[in-house]
């Protein structure tokens, strides 16, 4: 279980957010809401350890979260908005890739549910320089289906989509959710929020 | 909402110009003064450069050969034929990816959306860039023959030569730039330049071994040769400068803004010292016009699949091999025109260049810490993993680059089987040397613009740790070069490309 125990960040004078505690049982999902700047993505960033906060505990089984850590890696399926691509692989090859570091048993198989899941079958041979922005948002979510997960830390993936494909976001959210897979993201679109969230986070 | 009417035709491109400069003027960036700033910077760059390359190239080729064979001035005189047309294939490229015709991002989304005279709005860039081609070209070409300490005609011929090639050059890439029949041919100039690359590389090494032979090729007659070349270039640089001056209006915003994009990373690397938004570009626009490849699934999982990955990616990627290739021609032609040392220090800086050429998966995992979280192998194997095809290509290097010093006639540098083991560890550690000095080069972190700034040291303001960054992987290939100059055996620059390398692949934990 991904356990967040008070807390708190400040860039310089400024306090972003303090005390701030949340427990994320699997198939449950915690969904971070609040203004532009209110401090969503920097919490994200510290639950999945890319920022250190400047008090409080982040743990992952019990133990202290390191995202070096190979297992944290291989249970945590983290977007953010700091992804990058490999420039010389195709949308189908990152995905396979991301599939057999991962051991997953039938890589060929699940990319190409995967790459259908997510709409981008028509663009597997695509390189990233040529994606649209929404495109890319759905290859990076897509690099967090087509993996094992046992929790997923999105931030705003709902940015890009377009309608039906926010739509998509949200069925697959609870079809997660189902699978146990527990869920923390932050997003500003009030029907995500009304089919995914069991918590609220307002910060 | 009210649509807003057309009130008039829009203004002309001198007006847009002078609203411009007026506007800079109003907030205290005097245009005059930016350009003589702006030109000052390059003159004194270019002028500390040229002098530094002429004056190593004349050492180099008036030092005593400790063999006691003078470099030919045949030989000479070739390899210069050669270094020209490798400038003008390097050239090329890099009028290629620049547009060579650009425009400031700003200008394409405020000035040329609008509907302005395109041609005319373009015209003064197009022609300053065009003169500032020409300024570079003359300055190469009378910088090229100062080696072999020609008379003054000849630099003057090479100088005028030069501009013209290079006037020539911008002139043929503009065209190219403009669109034919709906798409634009701007990957020909690329690769008519990788191929003036693979054809100098390949005249080089034929020059060094003839001259390493004792059959050095007969005399170039460089004065009649340049003439030919000048007059060809003029011909080439008119009409092409006159069709690509006419079709300036058809340019595309997109086309015109990567350029402008390329420029802003030429300008942030020549401010900065940073390659990396340079590179980023670059790349960007290569793979753009790539745009799709045929995926192939790997095989196995795990850190093999990522070796896999890291191959395959090379293989897209063939001119990283050829410019390797034409390296490895390096240490033949010092070989040919200088003493066996020199030849053991081309064997490492060359190296370094040559493997560096080889790590561009390590530099991607390096330099995206979101790309590294997603798989399932922490930082250190990842960069061990990356650094598998890097130390292949150091173990090749080492094998086509030994026979260059058994040429230059110095067994106990060569590694050849009769010197026994010394040998062999002076060629490993040339090899673990240039792949210590890639490896480091491509494990740079990414230059901190937030961090303290020094106000000025020497060339303005920078950031701590500039220089570092700067001279990550170059360090140790000049470390390692000034060891062997200054006699050092082997186990020590063995020692000492090891610990370089093992320092490199540490795991970094700050990102």
């Amino acid at each position: 279980m991904l356990e967040v125990a008070a807390l708190t960040r400040r860039f310089g004078e400024h306090t972003v957010f303090a005390d701030v505690s949340l427990d994320l049982p699997p198939g449950e999902a915690v969904v971070v809401t609040g203004p532009n700047g209110s401090g969503k993505s920097t919490l994200l960033r510290c639950v999945a350890g890319i920022d250190k906060p400047d008090a409080g505990r982040v743990s992952w089984d019990g133990r202290e979260l390191r995202e070096s850590d190979p297992a944290v890696r291989a249970a945590l399926a983290v977007l953010l908005d700091d992804v990058g691509l490999f420039p010389e692989m195709s949308v189908a090859e990152h995905l396979d890739l991301l599939a057999r570091v991962h051991g997953v048993a039938d890589p060929d198989a699940v990319v190409d549910e995967v790459l259908d899941d997510v709409g981008l079958t028509g663009a597997a041979d695509q390189l990233p320089a040529t994606l649209s922005s929404g495109q890319r948002q759905r290859l990076l979510l897509g690099s967090c289906f087509v993996r094992p997960r046992q929790v997923l830390v999105l931030d705003e993936p709902e940015q890009r989509l377009d309608v039906p494909g926010r739509a998509w976001l949200a069925r697959r959210l609870v079809a997660e959710k189902a699978a146990g897979v527990g869920v923390l993201l932050s997003c500003h679109d009030p029907s995500l929020v009304e089919a995914v969230a069991d918590w609220v986070l307002e910060l | 909402m009210t649509a807003v009417p057309a009130t008039g035709a829009a203004p002309p491109p001198r007006a847009v110009r002078a609203y411009r400069r007026a506007v800079r003027r109003e907030h205290g960036r005097g245009v005059l003064r930016s350009a003589l700033g702006a030109t000052w910077d390059v003159v004194v760059g270019a002028a500390v450069l040229g002098a530094l390359g002429a004056q190593a190239g004349r050492r180099l080729v008036h030092g005593v050969p400790s063999h006691g064979t003078a470099v030919s001035a045949q030989t000479a005189g070739w390899l210069l034929a050669a270094a020209a047309v490798a400038l003008v294939g390097a050239g090329l490229r890099g009028l290629a990816a620049a547009g060579p015709v650009s425009a400031q991002p700003a200008s394409v989304s405020w000035i040329l959306a609008g509907p302005v005279d395109r041609a005319g709005v373009l015209a003064p860039r197009f022609w300053l860039s065009a003169v500032g081609a020409s300024a570079v070209g003359a300055a190469a070409g009378a910088l090229l023959p100062v080696p072999t300490e020609p008379a003054l005609a000849l630099v003057l011929t090479a100088a005028v030569t030069g501009a013209a090639v290079a006037a020539a050059a911008f002139a043929a890439s503009a065209v190219a730039q403009q669109p034919h029949g709906g798409s634009a041919r701007s990957g020909a100039p690329r690769r008519v330049g990788t191929g003036l690359l693979v054809v100098a590389a390949m005249g080089g090494l034929v020059v060094a071994v003839a001259g390493l032979a004792g059959h050095p090729l007969p005399a170039l007659p460089a004065g009649p040769v340049l003439l030919v070349v000048a007059a060809a270039a003029v011909v080439v640089a008119a009409v092409g400068g006159w069709r690509a001056r006419a079709g300036l209006g058809g340019l595309d915003r997109g086309t015109l803004a990567s350029g402008g994009a390329l420029v802003l990373g030429v300008a942030t690397t020549v401010t900065w010292m940073d390659t990396s938004l340079l590179r980023g570009v670059a790349d960007e626009r290569r793979w753009r016009d790539r745009a799709t490849v045929h995926s192939r699934r790997l095989r196995g999982s795990g850190p093999g699949a990522l070796l896999r990955a890291d191959l395959r990616r090379l293989g897209r990627q063939p001119d990283r091999v050829v410019g390797f290739a034409a390296i490895a021609v390096v240490p033949y032609v010092v070989a040919a025109v200088a003493d066996p040392i020199w030849v053991a220090v081309a064997q490492v800086l060359a190296g370094a260049l040559a493997v560096g050429r080889l790590t561009a998966g390590l530099r991607t995992v390096s330099d995206q810490p979101g790309l590294r979280r997603m798989l399932r192998v922490d930082d250190r194997t990842l960069h061990v993993l990356h650094t598998a095809l890097p130390a292949a290509g150091a173990v090749l290097w080492m094998a086509v680059t030994a026979p260059a010093l058994v040429a230059a006639g110095d067994p106990a540098l060569a590694g050849t089987p009769a010197a026994g083991d010394p040998a062999l560890g002076a060629a490993v550690a040339a090899a673990v040397g240039a792949l210590a000095a890639a490896v480091r080069a491509a494990t740079r972190p990414p230059l901190n613009y937030g961090s303290v700034v020094v106000p000025d040291v020497g060339f303005g303001a920078a950031p701590v740790g500039l220089i570092s960054q700067v001279l990550r992987g170059a360090d140790v290939a000049v470390l390692l070069a000034g060891l062997i100059l200054a006699g050092a055996g082997y186990p020590v620059r063995l020692a000492v490309a090891t610990v370089a390398l093992a320092w490199s692949l540490r795991t970094r934990t700050a990102d």
